[in-house]
């Protein structure tokens, strides 16, 4: 099932243009919105989440605003509020607001109740991820996670993370600038780089590597498979896809962040 | 909706020693003026108010509320009820402070006051809906003033049994009230709209 759909969207500001020609994304699937800070993440899913309403173009977001969760940077209720006061504003507002799941979650990440603004970065992203967590979300959106954040923090929310996605049904769109981490858990990488979707791939199954290579090796390559090539010294590093066709050669695990630096960075083949 | 409004009095719950210290630093200061003293209720009554909207703001509370399942309109209709509420509060105190002080209880003038902080909510509410507190803040501190300041004036002139302001406080304010009504029900028609189509 298609659970979002965009078609041409554009949003517009003085100084950026978010440019989306055509997306869905599909029930199930977690989807890493990569891109470097200004790239139109933020911009993005604000406009998938109708926090953005003046954009041309269409959003259909084929599910009920009860089943979907948000974690967004920097967005949350005021911070003289207590966890308990949350769940009470929360129980009125989610049909399926969990207060067992959630009093678990509290306890076993250790938030005590005490108001949000004397918890730590990381104990309040946590915090945010259990009170998006806790109504049992079909969607979950997560925006900006690992801002500040220590690798402890990291993972415990990729725990909480795998634990939701136990539920082959769910659907996880998660941005971030710093993908450190989160390679176990993507289906799908799309990177965003000036406001346009510059890379939409399935991750599992890609077949991509980085090669570090000379001249005379970059021109036997075929140019279908060069994705993206940055000139080294005296050598290129190039991200090629059909890894199995360059056999020969030593080629790179590709990971998350080559992958963006690569893509975003590197010259046009 | 009961959800928004549960949520501001938490807020209020949670700065209640701020509030408390402000509302016994301003009886302080307005005790040799009992007419003053009065009003300060209604005065801190909307204080209160715009400094939930300046709690919602520092945290982005309206971006949340957004992704949430709520009737957007009631977001807006949440925050008029929440003011009314605190309005009436502001006047039951008024009200016991002056049979708690012996003073004469005139309901026109608590009518009058009523009337009057609703005036100003329905002036300031579609500004901070548009443009957000801190944008408007320094006008919203002048025309708090400057309302205060006329109010302060029919006063005195009250006690020194001026015509114009017997007329007003006998028979002026059922029509500041309905007045008041009135605004605040084009205000919200305002607020709305503004708020629907707001980028957050």
């Amino acid at each position: 099932m298609k659970i979002i759909e965009v078609e041409n969207l554009q949003k517009k500001y003085s100084n950026f243009l978010l440019d989306i020609k055509n997306l869905t994304i599909n029930e199930g699937t977690v989807v890493g919105i990569l891109g470097n800070n200004q790239a139109g993440k933020t911009t993005f899913i604000k406009c998938l989440l109708g926090t953005i309403k003046n954009y041309k173009g269409t959003v259909n977001l084929n599910i009920d605003y009860q089943d979907i969760g948000i974690v967004l940077d920097n967005v949350f209720f005021p911070d003289t509020l207590k966890p308990q006061d949350i769940a009470l504003i929360m129980q009125d507002i989610y049909n399926n607001w969990d207060q067992t799941l959630y009093n678990n979650y509290l306890q076993k990440y250790f938030l005590t109740n005490k108001k949000i603004k004397t918890l730590k970065i990381d104990e309040k992203k946590k915090l945010e991820i259990i009170v998006a967590l806790a109504h049992h979300p079909k969607l979950l959106v997560i925006d900006d996670i690992t801002t500040l954040m220590d690798s402890r923090t990291r993972r415990e929310i990729i725990e909480l993370l795998l634990e939701y996605l136990k539920n082959k049904k769910n659907t996880l769109i998660i941005s971030t600038h710093n993908p450190l981490d989160l390679e176990h858990l993507i289906d799908r990488i799309i990177i965003l780089d000036k406001g346009k979707i510059i890379f939409d791939e399935d991750y599992v199954n890609s077949n991509y590597a980085t090669l570090e290579c000379k001249e005379e090796i970059l021109l036997k390559l075929n140019k279908e498979d060069i994705i993206s090539l940055q000139k080294n010294r005296d050598t290129y590093q190039v991200l090629i896809k059909n890894k199995h066709k360059y056999l020969e050669l030593k080629e790179n695990k590709i990971n998350l962040e080559d992958l963006i630096v690569l893509i975003t960075k590197g010259a046009s083949k | 909706m009961k959800s928004l409004i549960i949520k501001d009095f938490l807020t209020i719950k949670s700065n209640i020693k701020h509030l408390l210290l402000i509302i016994i630093m301003f009886l302080l200061l307005c005790f040799d003026n009992t007419h003053v003293l009065h009003y300060i209720p209604s005065f801190l009554s909307i204080i209160i108010l715009i400094l939930l909207f300046s709690y919602d703001e520092v945290s982005h509370f309206n971006c949340y509320l957004n992704t949430m399942p709520i009737d957007k309109k009631n977001i807006v209709k949440s925050k008029y009820l929440v003011g009314l509420i605190l309005n009436l509060i502001a006047i039951i105190i008024t009200f016991i402070e002056c049979l708690f002080l012996n003073f004469k209880v005139d309901f026109n003038s608590l009518i009058l006051c009523l009337a009057i902080t609703m005036i100003i909510e329905a002036l300031i509410l579609p500004l901070i809906f548009k443009y957000g507190v801190e944008r408007v803040r320094i006008f919203l501190i002048i025309l708090v003033l400057i309302i205060g300041l006329i109010l302060t004036i029919i006063l005195t002139k009250f006690t020194l049994s001026n015509k114009l302001t017997i007329f007003i406080t006998k028979n002026g304010s059922l029509i500041f009230m309905l007045l008041g009504v009135v605004l605040i029900f084009i205000s919200y028609q305002i607020s709305k709209n503004i708020y629907l189509n707001k980028d957050f």
